[in-house]
């Protein structure tokens, strides 16, 4: 029967092309295994455990997440987190996506772009540091260039009220070329007859953008929101070196709480369960966005 | 009367010159096919005439009105683009209803407008589709019926049929001269192929190194080209060229001697001037002025292969000086591949002077 013959030659065949499509995966899947899954199936283990580093990991179950449920001060540190994801978020999207559409539009310079990229080029810390010193309530440079300017010195990094809006700026002004970048490669896909033959229909600057440009854009946009979001959620790196999650706690990030009960109260069972919190709702937040934004579907040919 | 003026413009793109002093004119619901090979300037020309791209010098008014430096969007044109230009993320009826909708035409106006151009191309079932979802020749009547929907003054063509394939482009040709006929709007439109040209055009303008090199109806050019260039663009198959010297003048005619020739051939004139004796000539016979004589032989060539094409054979043939040529035969020749073809020329052939310009009369 040279027909099953065929079928079977077909199907070794297909078995063949599979095995050596799982062995370029290999590599980066060993990676991800290593660095990724393996520590997060470890952080959920020890999340069911009361550990201090030095006794072994004793089982208590779901205990540290009912904890977790009546901790005052693990709702503070998702409310101000929540809080600079809002701050930083919105503001951070639109300026970049003005950037990009106005150095699309009116000046494709490279040295432009290399502009709006540079503060990402420098290191959260860095960044962290040299605002740091520009924010200082006495001797800082924004406080000068306000006083010149008539407005009385703030207190920025220093005020409970302002710490938190001041860490989104740091971050905002960081990523914001980033974003820019992202949205100007985003753009480059779109073809421009389309806005040829939008202006013979004679549409405008702002109806082109809404019209074609934003949602041409889409799946770029998912992109950039995702990312940034989780970025954001994770933030430390600014906190831990401008704030140290003060003053009087106000920017005390999920992950700086993450930090302080896991190395300095040396509580790991309870920091492991925070985290795993962390990571499910980000990964609701995310399918919840992907699935809104129809990330996966481009327009575009 | 004077519908749309394109009077000496030029084109600039940095220190090239695209398009070098151009002028043209065409009368209102004139059809008028700019043709040429690529780089001649012809879809740069159309693009200033929409307003995509600057005019450096000279003018452009449309019905008595000075756009030159006008806006895209104030010029009344549509255009039709060799990419089609659908917006990718909207359904066919927002697509055709865009410009209306930007100059917020009341919905119910739009509404039966859009009916009506989808009715005459025909792609009432597709308005709720994307464009993704269409085949290439719809998504070109989609193109075309944005265009219409908005009653320009002029309909611009930018080779709109070259992503097409043989068949639906020889379709889309009669559809776009049947909507021609039907709405009879002012059409410019861009080709480099010469056959589109002739089938669709009223007036062809034929542009060469952003220079117009002859303007005419396509019947004018076909039989008079003022010269070499346009001779060889214009028809298919192709004009047959053969060198030759001119070995005397008179106000009868002229004696050529070509390599090809068997002996010295007289034209006869009228003609515009008469070349000197002794000069370099270029003698152009259409493929219908050649015919197959044994009795009195002119020329002859050497059949390299025949195309049967059912109703008619093309033979393919070498001359005695290597010049190729191209005998349409009517009935079906019995000729073969290395056969010896005796040949004449019926009517009188075009004389091309070394400079290539035509020197017969009209």
């Amino acid at each position: 029967m040279p027909g099953r013959a065929r079928n079977v030659s077909l199907r070794q065949r297909r078995r063949k092309e599979a095995l050596i499509g799982y062995l370029f995966v290999a590599p980066a899947f060993v990676g991800f295994l290593i660095f990724y899954l393996l520590p997060t199936v470890r952080a959920v283990g020890i999340s069911l455990t009361d550990w201090n580093l030095m006794r072994a990991p004793k089982f208590v179950g779901l205990g540290n997440y009912a904890t977790l449920l009546s901790d005052g001060n693990f709702w503070h540190s998702a409310k101000v987190t929540l809080a600079y994801v809002l701050y930083n978020i919105p503001l951070q999207t639109v300026l970049g996506l003005l950037l990009a559409v106005l150095s699309d539009r009116l000046a494709r310079a490279v040295w432009l772009r290399a502009t709006i990229i540079a503060p990402y080029l420098i290191s959260n810390v860095v960044a962290a540091l040299v605002w740091m010193m520009m924010l200082d309530p006495i001797l800082g440079l924004v406080n000068a260039f306000l006083t010149f300017f008539g407005v009385s010195p703030q207190g920025f990094l220093a005020s409970p009220d302002q710490a938190m809006v001041s860490v989104a700026a740091i971050s905002t002004w960081r990523h914001t070329g980033l974003t820019a970048l992202l949205f100007y490669a985003g753009l480059q896909a779109i073809p421009g007859y389309l806005y040829e033959a939008a202006r013979l229909e004679g549409a405008g600057e702002w109806t082109m953008f809404r019209r074609i440009t934003l949602p041409l854009l889409r799946p770029v946009l998912a992109f950039v929101v995702v990312t940034s979001l989780i970025g954001s959620f994770q933030v430390f790196d600014v906190v831990a070196v401008a704030t140290a999650g003060g003053p009087s706690n106000s920017t005390r990030v999920i992950l700086w709480y993450i930090y302080e009960n896991a190395f300095k109260f040396n509580r790991m069972g309870y920091a492991s369960a925070i985290s795993v919190v962390l990571f499910a709702t980000l990964i609701l937040v995310t399918l919840l966005q992907m699935r809104v934004l129809r990330a996966d579907q481009s327009d575009l040919d | 009367m004077t519908f749309l003026r394109i009077d000496h413009v030029t084109k600039q793109f940095g220190s090239v010159q695209v398009v070098k002093g151009v002028s043209i004119e065409a009368r209102k619901g004139e059809f008028v096919v700019f043709v040429g090979p690529s780089g001649c300037g012809k879809s740069t020309l159309l693009r200033m005439i929409a307003g995509l791209e600057e005019t450096s010098e000279g003018s452009i008014s449309i019905d008595g009105e000075d756009l030159t430096h006008a806006d895209p969007a104030d010029r009344h044109v549509a255009m039709v683009f060799q990419s089609y230009a659908l917006f990718p993320h909207m359904s066919v009826f927002d697509n055709i209803a865009f410009g209306m909708q930007v100059n917020k035409v009341p919905k119910a106006e739009i509404k039966a407008r859009v009916a009506e151009a989808a009715r005459i191309l025909q792609i009432e079932p597709l308005l709720e589709r994307k464009p993704k979802q269409l085949s290439g020749g719809q998504r070109q009547r989609v193109a075309i019926g944005r265009a219409i929907v908005r009653k320009p003054k002029i309909f611009l063509f930018d080779e709109p049929l070259s992503n097409l394939d043989a068949e639906l482009r020889t379709q889309m040709r009669v559809e776009i001269a049947k909507i021609h006929r039907e709405i009879g709007a002012t059409m410019i439109y861009v080709t480099h192929d010469q056959v589109e040209a002739m089938t669709l055009a009223d007036r062809i303008v034929v542009l060469r190194g952003g220079l117009v090199e002859q303007i005419g109806t396509p019947i004018d050019l076909y039989d008079n080209p003022a010269n070499l260039f346009v001779a060889g663009f214009i028809g298919s198959p192709r004009m047959t060229l053969l060198s030759g010297k001119v070995e005397s003048a008179s106000a009868h005619g002229l004696q050529v001697a070509c390599p090809a020739f068997s002996r010295p051939q007289s034209i006869s004139g009228p003609f515009a001037r008469l070349p000197q004796a002794g000069s370099q000539v270029t003698i152009g016979l259409r493929p219908e002025a050649i015919r197959i004589d044994a009795a009195n032989p002119v020329f002859s060539a050497k059949v390299e292969i025949t195309e049967n094409l059912g109703g008619s054979t093309l033979i393919y043939a070498v001359t005695q000086d290597g010049t190729a040529l191209i005998v349409p035969a009517q009935e079906r020749a019995s000729v073969r591949s290395g056969d010896t073809l005796p040949l004449s020329f019926s009517t009188a052939p075009h004389v091309f002077d070394a400079q290539g310009n035509n020197l017969r009369l009209p």
